[in-house]
């Protein structure tokens, strides 16, 4: 696989914003997107990528956003099924290489597996480090 | 065994698919969001199953058992709603048919090529209907002749349709109408078959009534 250069994320949630200006800092190519434009003020000061205000559900604010030149692109949106519609459109129509999306409810996972999307699950990762921390109590 | 049809999301549109698919004895099962509604509903058709629920979470697909139904149509407000719910309809639960309605136009060819077959967006078939009014208003008169069984039409040509540069032998009109005249900068040109039709031609048609309007579609035919 080449090396992950130019990278979209998709809704600037507290997740989004986080992730974006971290790779931002890690020197990447970097392209955020949000219907709303107060949302960037979670960015960090030194984010040096490009904010891009849109609806990423309207398939011309994906082409607009040049998403089907980026190597890897991240939907975390807070709505699960815009995560998922937007990484089916990235991967099948724009053949990103590397999809991500955020899901809040697991029982969606059957999508990511039949359209190959990876998938973070949020819930799911609180919940393993909330055990790291607490330490064998749901065992 | 009866159809067995899931009808998620949509108020009236619901409600009127609910009462014609019961009329005809299929068996409707209605998820809805909304709790007021999901009350009317289960007082209007009491043979449905009514739920009230996020129609594409899958857990309420298992508590309905809705695996192998028949038919499933999506009216969420949300088209990514509707195309999740479609989509696991189809991959997840088997279902025969699945029909999926968008609010964006463009969803339609995108969805398609997510493998949802059946994509209505009523914008798009709007938009179509007044496309065509539109283009059948290129009709500068109509005159009825012999109690309207025959009618003189005046058709412009315009420079974006199909007819531009044909001859007539290539244009196939319908069988019962033929241009009878063409004006052209004022004067009229008796066509023959091989006239060629220009942009911004009048053409003075004969059809009979019942083909008219086919052959105002088929002279007004814009490139596409």
């Amino acid at each position: 696989m080449k090396k992950i250069e130019s990278i979209v994320v998709i809704g600037c949630s507290r997740l989004g914003a986080n992730l974006a200006s971290q790779l931002s800092l890690a020197k990447k190519d970097v392209t955020i997107i949000d219907k709303n434009e107060l949302s960037f003020r979670k960015l960090s000061d030194d984010f040096s990528g490009y904010t891009f205000i849109g609806d990423a559900e309207n398939i011309q604010t994906l082409m607009d956003s040049r998403v089907n030149k980026a190597d890897l692109v991240i939907a975390v949106t807070n709505k699960d099924n815009v995560n998922l519609m937007i990484a089916e459109i990235c991967s099948r129509i724009f053949k990103v290489e590397k999809v991500l999306v955020r899901l809040q409810d697991s029982s969606k996972e059957f999508l990511c597996e039949t359209f190959n999307i990876s998938f973070i699950d949020t819930s799911k990762l609180a919940v393993q480090q909330f055990e790291k921390i607490i330490g064998g109590l749901l065992l | 065994m009866n159809d067995r049809v899931v009808v998620v999301g949509g108020r009236k549109k619901a409600d009127f698919l609910a009462e014609s698919l019961t009329k005809r004895k299929m068996n409707v099962i209605i998820i809805n969001d909304t709790n007021s509604f999901c009350v009317d509903m289960s007082h209007k058709y009491p043979n449905a199953i009514v739920a009230c629920g996020d129609g594409t979470k899958p857990y309420l697909y298992d508590d309905l058992d809705i695996e192998d139904s028949d038919i499933f149509i999506a009216m969420m407000p949300s088209d990514a709603d509707n195309l999740i719910a479609c989509q696991l309809a189809t991959k997840q639960y088997h279902v025969k048919k699945v029909f999926c309605t968008v609010s964006n136009p463009k969803n339609v060819e995108i969805f398609k090529q997510l493998g949802i077959n059946n994509v209505i967006s009523s914008t798009y078939i709007v938009s179509k209907m007044i496309e065509q009014m539109a283009t059948l208003r290129k009709i500068e008169n109509y005159i009825p002749l012999e109690q309207g069984t025959i009618g003189l039409i005046e058709i412009i040509i315009e420079p974006n349709m199909e007819a531009v540069n044909k001859r007539i032998i290539d244009l196939k009109v319908p069988r019962k109408s033929i241009i009878a005249t063409i004006i052209r900068n004022q004067k009229a040109i008796i066509p023959r078959g091989d006239t060629m039709i220009e942009a911004y031609d009048k053409l003075i048609v004969l059809a009979e009534d019942q083909e008219k309007e086919l052959m105002i579609k088929h002279l007004t035919k814009v490139v596409s």
